[in-house]
């Protein structure tokens, strides 16, 4: 635990800090990526509208995956149906069966 | 070149002058930056952004006070600019935390090392620079231009675009707010 005035001690070394502080200097190639840069935003397409068109991309495939999956399952579902019934009078038929319900 | 020249090149799109202008200020932006978003790659970008705007609104410069107190004005609001919408992201990053896997916060203040502290000085310094953060925009901006640019109170009040003894105003209550920021952290240690 330290006392107030060493911890005053310390506030005052850390705001001293920047005193001698040097400046930095900046990259090299700044101003042939700045002027890169602003070519790309001139002439190229927005970053933003990029990843708009991404994300739009991305839902419309979940949305076609979803569409295809349903379809396949639902038409499985009727295949299935209609085999049990080709199966099921197959079955009276070689039985000599009759699959209507009225013949008593 | 003079600076007239210069400008009138630059109103033209002359790539040559674009470049002369960012190597001409380029130090000074940058290291204006640099201690408002205190991080070194954020810095370069906000500086690109920075000469970019100056080169794109240069026609709009009317040239009532000198270009490099115009570009410290674009330097300075590109740099808050950057730190709301960082500190926005943040908040989000804050939100995602909550509903982390492994209730751990994804994402943690970095403690900024400037590259131009001296060796010794930079565990302080970094403590500084959390405590210049907390300072409202107009304490911070007058501190880090006094003691990162070194600029005099005038210079200052001219680039704020305020009066001389309102930057002798925040300057004290900034350097007040930091001794108190600073004791109450070296107190919870």
């Amino acid at each position: 635990m330290k006392n107030r005035k060493e911890i005053e001690q310390l506030a005052e070394q850390a705001l001293q800090s920047l005193e001698t502080l040097q400046l930095v200097e900046a990259n090299d190639f700044l101003a042939a990526k700045a002027w890169q840069r602003m070519q790309n935003q001139r002439h190229g397409v927005p970053a933003n509208y990029n990843k708009l068109l991404l994300r739009l991309a991305a839902v419309l495939l979940i949305f076609v995956g979803i569409n295809c999956a349903s379809f396949y399952v639902l038409n499985n579902k009727t295949a299935n149906k209609t085999s049990t019934a080709t199966g099921v009078g197959a079955f009276a038929n070689a039985y000599g069966l009759s699959n209507s319900s009225d013949n008593y | 070149m003079t600076e007239q020249e210069l400008i009138a090149y630059l109103i033209k799109g002359d790539e040559n002058a674009f470049k002369l202008l960012v190597n001409t200020y380029k130090k000074m932006v940058y290291n204006t930056v640099l201690g408002f978003v205190q991080n070194t790659h954020d810095a370069e970008d906000v500086t690109q952004d920075v000469f970019i705007k100056v080169f794109e609104g240069i026609g709009k410069f009317k040239q009532q006070s000198k270009l490099s107190t115009w570009i410290y004005r674009i330097s300075i609001t590109q740099s808050l600019d950057f730190n709301r919408h960082k500190n926005r992201k943040k908040r989000l990053g804050f939100l995602t935390s909550l509903f982390g896997a492994d209730n751990t916060p994804l994402h943690h203040p970095v403690d900024f090392a400037h590259p131009g502290v001296l060796a010794e000085n930079k565990e302080q310094a970094a403590i500084l620079f959390n405590a210049i953060n907390q300072l409202s925009e107009n304490q911070k901006t007058a501190f880090i231009l006094q003691k990162v640019q070194d600029m005099s109170q005038q210079k200052i009040a001219e680039v704020m675009g305020i009066k001389e003894g309102a930057v002798e105003s925040l300057l004290t209550r900034a350097k007040a707010n930091l001794k108190k920021l600073l004791t109450d952290y070296y107190s919870s240690l």
